[in-house]
């Protein structure tokens, strides 16, 4: 069992997060991880990788939704270097392209939200692709990571509502009785 | 360690490990026949192999396998080329749909209008 993610905070007040010297509104109880995006069939972490912050909600039945602006200036990827799959996510009715990719998720420094452990990122496979939209008017703030990106990983995430913490590990291989 | 302290995304990277730019998956046959097979052996695949990965060629299984990289690698050692093979998860769900279509969704299956 390995952790991922621990006492990940997340605020009931609204905040901010930087990426590359801007600085982005993240909601209050909105909750945010540190994400990378990789080909799939890589075993490790590209070491230039760049990580950025999406937010996790379990109320989005795919894997991963990112604007094509969001991916160039966040990720460093030209969508055209992620290969295009031949299915689409149709969230709220638009059509929104889907491209192979595999994720990292970042392991947090305990209790903050924007520094890292050291500890390498952990590969979530990703089945059935991340959604990459063009919409000009109308697309999230920030990346959205829904629960479908722990699917094959079956990651265990526990949200503490009191103490405003998310934890994160891989699942218990074996059990003692 | 901070967010700030990683390098600058100025411009894409290189694509690794030999795996191409610019492939649209969607129009090579191949890759199409790929995904049929593994539609059509879902219902079987459910049966013995739920919650691990396949492998297809066209029509033909190359493997099951825990984890998506593991047949990756088996397969582009096998000389095939990104593109040329599907590597699925094997779950109930793999097939769904399941994007909300609007902000409000009714269901009409199951919603009987009251007009009292």
């Amino acid at each position: 069992m390995a952790v991922v993610l621990r006492d990940l905070p997340f605020f009931d007040r609204d905040t901010t997060v930087e990426i590359r010297g801007r600085r982005y509104r993240v909601f209050a109880r909105q909750h945010v991880v540190w994400v990378s995006i990789s080909h799939q069939g890589l075993r490790e972490p590209s070491p230039g990788m760049p990580r950025f912050p999406a937010i996790y909600d379990s109320g989005f039945t795919r894997a991963f939704i990112i604007h094509r602006d969001q991916l160039r200036r966040f990720a460093g990827l030209d969508p055209r270097y992620l290969s295009a799959l031949h299915t689409a996510m149709h969230p709220h009715g638009r059509h929104v392209p889907v491209r192979a990719a595999n994720l990292w998720l970042h392991p947090n420094q305990r209790g903050e939200r924007d520094e890292f452990s050291g500890a390498a990122p952990f590969l979530l496979e990703i089945d059935s692709g991340i959604g990459i939209c063009d919409d000009p008017d109308d697309y999230p703030r920030l990346p959205l990571l829904g629960p479908q990106a722990f699917l094959a990983s079956g990651l265990e995430v526990c949200i503490d509502h009191r103490k405003l913490r998310t934890n994160a590990r891989t699942p218990r291989r074996f059990w003692f009785f | 360690m901070t967010p700030n302290q990683q390098p600058e995304a100025t411009s894409p990277p290189a694509p690794e490990n030999g795996l191409p730019a610019l492939a649209d998956w969607a129009k090579n046959p191949i890759y199409v026949q790929s995904e049929q097979a593994f539609r059509r052996a879902l219902p079987e695949l459910l049966k013995r192999h739920h919650r691990k990965w396949a492998a297809y060629h066209g029509d033909e299984c190359l493997g099951i396998a825990p984890t998506q990289t593991e047949l990756w690698e088996r397969c582009t050692g096998r000389g095939l080329k990104p593109g040329e093979f599907t590597v699925r998860f094997i779950s109930e769900g793999a097939l769904d749909d399941t994007d909300e279509l609007g902000w409000m969704t009714v269901d009409f299956e199951r919603y009987k209008f009251d007009p009292e």
